[in-house]
């Protein structure tokens, strides 16, 4: 398995879609800056603090921005061996379906985790910066922490909650098909982040239970869990059977 | 079982649109290079396929090295290089950085495995070029590198000069006869090109829409084609009945209205000439002649071009 993280390490290099993921983690924690900063400057009783400003950022990266780009990133990691055709490489070796499916969820996940920190530590290192010009209100290290554990576990949740979307992309051999999917899933997040369905909609629900909004609200967060395990396990057992059907054509 | 590394019994792979490969069953022997001829589509590349475990066999065994390839992949697959239709590798990584993705892969202990591999194709080890930046050719070598890197004791190869230019060819030529009789690889080379095949193989299977017409070695193949008897007549079509109604005789090809080859010398010239006389028909020229290995080959497979 180490072998297999160290390969797609390697096939990464000077790949633009890598470049564009990374670029991907700066703009929510730069917009929801912009955004606290005008507000701010428009009324100097609007004050910034670290809650605030993480809040945010966890409802557009989990709601709408980090599910589409690690989507893309995840479907491009697994079409692009569809489309260079080095499937017949690698199953040679032999290496068998299951391991390499298994490796490239291992590395999706790394990939997911490395998405997350990098707008933590955005926003984190932001903050430092505008308290030079702009008082930040709770500026002390668990604050941060409280974020990078919650950040964490939104990362677990967006991870899960992208599996079946691999899957879309082992069953098309290509990522247009996960892209559509994951932009419908993104709108009907936006559409329902205020419903009472957003409980059990996965890809929601996910953000209310990071948030702790879900026990807010009064609902029973272990229907949410189950849904979003059931759906990542389902995800798992499909792609691993489709995969492992697969002929090299 | 005797001697084989591979033989496949009765091999089938079937799809919606109909049989790709019917009934195969061909015989590699150790140490020697076997090409496996036929036109496009004759099923080459889905033999080569199975044979490497990429896709499963709808009915039928195959055998490598004696072992069913089924449930013994993992023994024997490192032991097999392999190059499939086009040359597969990341496109944004360098040929280095791409045979050692599978270097790794493979676990391969030497660590001038990569280095040696390129240098045997010609191709520079410490090179900032993309695999994307390669030509047709250079990136056929890559993937003939990426087959011998392991140093593999059988190599299956889909087609390897293609792209090559007429020096290429001749050194991977030369090259692969080296590791044959040099090192004792056992190769399995398939080719739509008749003098490609007769050039380097020491056996030929000759597929034709998944059927192996025929099986042997190059020297009997030159053997079997040296010789025919032409006849020129009045009308080949009368002629072939008569062939086939009197003599019981089937190796023939019509080439014309006026021309027919006749391919069992055994026959008396004489006997046939009288009875196509008595039959009404005019025999107007008849002598025996050499076939080339080409001619054969288009007879064999029902008269198609496979050059």
């Amino acid at each position: 398995m180490f072998r297999l993280l160290q390969c797609e390490y390697i096939k990464l290099k000077r790949s633009k879609f890598l470049f564009i993921g990374i670029l991907g983690t700066l703009i929510v924690p730069f917009f929801v800056y912009m955004k606290a900063i005008t507000d701010y400057l428009s009324n100097p009783n609007n004050s910034i603090s670290v809650f605030s400003l993480y809040d945010n950022a966890l409802m557009f990266l989990m709601l709408l921005f980090a599910p589409i780009v690690l989507t893309i990133l995840g479907a491009w990691i697994i079409s692009r061996e569809y489309i260079d055709g080095t499937l017949k490489n690698i199953f040679v070796i032999p290496i068998s379906q299951i391991t390499f499916l298994c490796g490239k969820l291992f590395f999706f996940a790394i990939l997911t985790f490395m998405f997350m920190f990098l707008s933590w530590l955005e926003i984190a290192l932001l903050a430092l910066l505008c308290n030079c010009f702009i008082p930040i209100a709770q500026l002390t290290i668990p604050s941060f922490l409280f974020f990078f554990v919650k950040m964490f576990f939104g990362g677990i949740l967006l991870w899960a909650t992208q599996i079946p979307f691999l899957y879309l992309t082992i069953r098309t051999k290509g990522f247009i098909a996960p892209i559509i999917a994951i932009a419908t899933t993104s709108l009907i997040n936006v559409i329902l982040s205020n419903s009472r369905v957003a409980r059990v909609y996965p890809w929601s629900a996910s953000y209310l239970l990071i948030t702790g909004h879900l026990s807010e609200q009064g609902y029973q967060k272990e229907i949410s869990i189950v849904i979003i395990l059931v759906i990542c396990l389902l995800g798992i057992v499909a792609s691993l059977y489709r995969f492992k059907k697969e002929e090299i054509k | 079982m005797s001697n084989y590394i591979i033989e496949t019994r009765n091999l089938t792979k079937t799809y919606l649109a109909g049989k790709s490969v019917a009934d195969l069953s061909i015989h590699v022997q150790k140490g020697r290079i076997y090409g496996l001829l036929g036109r496009n589509g004759a099923g080459k590349t889905t033999t080569m396929k199975m044979l490497l475990g990429l896709i499963q066999p709808t009915t039928g065994e195959i055998f490598i090295w004696k072992k069913n390839l089924r449930g013994n992949e993992k023994k024997i697959l490192p032991r097999i290089g392999s190059l499939i239709e086009a040359p597969g590798f990341y496109p944004n990584l360098t040929a280095t950085e791409n045979l050692n993705i599978f270097a790794a892969l493979r676990g391969v202990p030497n660590p001038y495995a990569v280095k040696d591999a390129l240098n045997l194709v010609h191709l520079p080890y410490k090179d900032k070029k993309l695999f994307s930046e390669y030509s047709l050719g250079m990136k056929q070598r890559l993937a003939i590198a990426l087959a011998i890197m392991h140093d593999p004791e059988l190599l299956i190869l889909d087609e390897p000069m293609n792209g090559l230019d007429p020096i290429g060819i001749a050194e991977i030529r030369l090259f692969l006869r080296q590791l044959c009789e040099e090192k004792g690889k056992t190769i399995l080379i398939s080719s739509h090109i008749l003098s490609e095949i007769s050039l380097l193989a020491d056996d030929i299977g000759i597929l034709d829409k998944g059927v192996l017409l025929e099986e042997e070695s190059l020297a009997k193949l030159e053997q079997k084609s040296s010789k025919y008897i032409h006849f020129t007549i009045s009308d080949t079509a009368q002629a072939a009945r008569i062939l086939e109604q009197s003599f019981y005789e089937k190796q023939f090809l019509i080439q014309d209205d006026h021309n027919i080859r006749l391919y069992n010398l055994a026959l008396s010239v004489t006997k046939i000439v009288s009875v196509f006389i008595e039959n009404g028909l005019e025999v107007s020229e008849v002598y025996t002649c050499e076939d080339n290995l080409e001619e054969y080959f288009k007879r064999i497979i029902g008269g198609k071009e496979i050059v």
